[in-house]
């Protein structure tokens, strides 16, 4: 199936590496197996059990109204182009023909908006839509001679410096700490994704020296003008809802550095060498016999996240994203934790292979069972329930294989690897209160008991 | 085993996480630990010459004399690489576009004592131009030339049907009298590859 330029967007704006995970059961795609054969019914019945909804939230009042002029300016921009260009306005069919997809696309994007989804979603997904209707006029403006490249390029010096603006005025003010810093990394993200968009105009344009290439980086400017926007409207809401804001930007900023160390130095505990064998090995698993269990990607799985954690509190640090340094911290050890459950489990003798179809029911009612309870659970609702938007879509990612091209439904790889993800599911959406509370209380300690 | 290696689950980038779990899409993906791959900016060849003939039909502007082939119509386009008189007398105009004196000119002119010419001949519709990214010749290794695709400019008259030749002369540098290794190559993308980008982009 072809990618949406959504989709496009999205991975080049970062916030599709979630998604770049999972994919490792793939890879023990051997034709022969020697998996048990399973009743394709009885597993069309486990994807037809569902995935439950966790869409993105921020616990911030998101104005309708703010939404509405979102739309509004993107289709202010696209009603002041025409559908066509004609041949004597612009003779380059070409041309002509770029502009025709660039329309169709933005006027696709103005549609979908109106698509069911959270108010932080929809504020998310302004950017599309006014990035794509940016395009469109970009474009139209360029070819009759109205818009140059050097134009939209000082256009976009003034988003950057805008976007520095509001970094240096913004502060880490809040109530309650869990509610605080799942706020301010959403507004971390969209800033980071403004100066992504920024960024990345360059490196993954498609045209070169014309007028879509105007349109492009138009796009480029209007995305990151929706992200900026986003982010300002998401801390002037959340802060107008609190009546006494004290001011975490110290705490945030040393808890994330101490939580750097700290999951350093638990990852220094895993072995160094090349290769995740020598991690796995020394839990004491025969890499070998583990290459046809479920147990394996359970363990990547696991450990990549980890991993990526790590890597996230590094990055964010490197920039003075503390909240998304805290959050990353939280994905790191929350997925240590599950590693570690996973080996005692393994060792235990569970995950050597998938017996019957309903071994993988029951896998998967655990991972909803997990996610429930997590959510259900009321000390730090808001970083937990954040954390578990990006665990909560493995068990889609689980269904998946059943769905997959790459196998029929009686297959027992698609089996074996739905199973992996929904054990992942979990025991990450087990740890994860747990991990909550170590991230907070330690910004509570940091604090000095602030604002609890 | 097929496990990720611990080394690119660690690595920065959204990339690194892709190579970390490749092998489930068959892609071999690049690592950013190796570096960027392609041509390093000291194998760029940067003070050339170039021109550009369009032939506003699908047949060729030049035409290798020495070829044998006795059909003198056939679509085939040459390339030359031309390091010697003689070479270059081989070289045959078959068309007569717009611009093909100056073309005469850049061929004639060309001194083979201290510089190579390099012919090319590309395909592509009436609305899109050939544009010459980079010209690489590493040490131990052939002269490349790499081209792109853009689109010609919006008030260009032109229909995605109609086809053209379009010609890139290259006048090199150096001699090259006794090499007949060379190659070209392109793409859609415009974009320096990112071994080249720092130095060269905005040169």
């Amino acid at each position: 199936m072809p990618r949406t330029r959504r989709d496009v967007l999205a991975s080049l704006a970062g916030v599709g590496v979630a998604g770049l995970a999972g994919c490792t059961a793939l890879n023990s795609g051997e034709s022969e197996s020697d998996d048990p054969a399973l009743d394709p019914a009885a597993l069309r019945e486990v994807m037809e059990l569902g995935s439950p909804a966790f869409p993105a939230r921020v616990p911030a009042p998101i104005a309708e109204s703010f939404l509405e002029r979102g739309r509004a300016r993107a289709r202010e921009l696209l009603d002041s182009v025409p559908e066509t260009m004609s041949p004597e306005e612009v003779p380059n069919e070409a041309v002509r023909n770029a502009y025709a997809e660039a329309y169709a696309d933005a006027a696709e994007d103005l549609e979908r908006t109106a698509v069911d989804e959270s108010p932080f979603e929809a504020l998310r997904g302004l950017r599309y839509a006014r990035g794509a209707a940016a395009m469109a006029k970009g474009t139209y403006d360029a070819a009759v001679g109205d818009l140059t490249e050097a134009d939209v390029r000082d256009q976009a010096e003034s988003v950057r410096a805008d976007i520095e603006s509001f970094q240096r005025a913004t502060r880490y003010l809040g109530d309650d700490p869990d509610r605080a810093l799942v706020v301010y990394e959403a507004v971390e993200n969209l800033v980071a994704g403004a100066v992504r968009s920024l960024d990345n105009a360059d490196e993954y344009g498609r045209y070169a020296d014309s007028a879509p290439r105007v349109g492009e980086l138009l796009d480029a400017v209007e995305s990151a003008r929706a992200s900026l926007d986003g982010a300002r409207h998401v801390r002037d809401r959340y802060l107008a809802s609190i009546a006494d804001p004290v001011d975490f930007t110290g705490p945030f900023e040393a808890t994330a550095s101490s939580l750097a160390e700290i999951i350093a130095d638990r990852l220094s505990e895993y072995p160094e060498e090349e290769g995740l064998e020598p991690v796995v090995e020394a839990e004491g698993f025969d890499t070998e016999e583990l290459e046809s269990m479920p147990a394996k990607d359970l363990l990547v799985e696991t450990f990549v996240e980890f991993g990526s954690g790590v890597r996230t509190v590094r990055e964010a640090l490197r920039s003075d994203r503390f909240a998304t340094a805290l959050v990353g911290a939280h994905t790191a050890e929350t997925h240590r934790r599950a590693f570690e459950d996973a080996v005692t489990a393994i060792k235990r003798g569970r995950y050597e292979s998938v017996e019957s179809a309903a071994a993988v029911r029951d896998a998967k009612l655990g991972a909803l069972e997990a996610l429930e309870a997590a959510r259900s659970d009321r000390s730090n609702p808001h970083l937990t329930r954040r954390a578990l938007v990006d665990i909560a879509h493995q068990i889609g990612r689980g269904d998946g294989y059943f769905r997959d091209d790459y196998y029929e439904d009686g297959d027992p790889r698609a089996a074996r690897n739905a199973l992996a993800q929904y054990a992942t599911t979990e025991f990450a959406a087990r740890e994860t209160p747990g991990a909550s509370a170590w991230v907070l209380g330690t910004l509570a300690a940091e604090s000095g008991g602030v604002g609890r | 085993m097929s496990l990720p290696t611990r080394r690119q689950v660690l690595q920065a980038g959204g990339a690194s996480l892709v190579a970390a779990l490749a092998g489930c899409s068959g892609e071999v993906s690049s690592s950013s630990s190796d570096g960027p791959h392609g041509p390093t900016p000291d194998e760029l060849v940067t003070d050339y010459d170039a021109l550009t003939v369009r032939n506003e039909a699908e047949s060729a502007i030049f035409r290798d004399a020495a070829r044998e082939d006795e059909d003198t119509e056939s679509s085939y386009l040459d390339d030359f690489l031309v390091t010697t008189d003689e070479e270059r007398a081989d070289v045959e105009f078959a068309a007569e576009p717009d611009g093909i004196d100056e073309a005469r000119a850049f061929v004639d002119e060309t001194d083979f004592d201290a510089q190579t010419l390099v012919i090319t001949q590309h395909r592509t519709d009436a609305c899109h131009r050939v544009k010459l990214l980079y010209v690489t010749h590493p040490p131990d290794s052939a002269v490349h030339l790499d081209f792109c695709y853009p689109l010609r400019p919006a008030s260009v008259e032109c229909s995605v049907e109609d086809r053209h030749v379009v010609a890139s002369l290259v006048r090199l540098p150096y001699s090259s009298e006794g090499e007949s290794s060379w190659g070209h190559g392109g793409g859609s993308s415009c974009r320096l590859p990112p071994s080249l980008r720092t130095e060269t982009e905005d040169a």
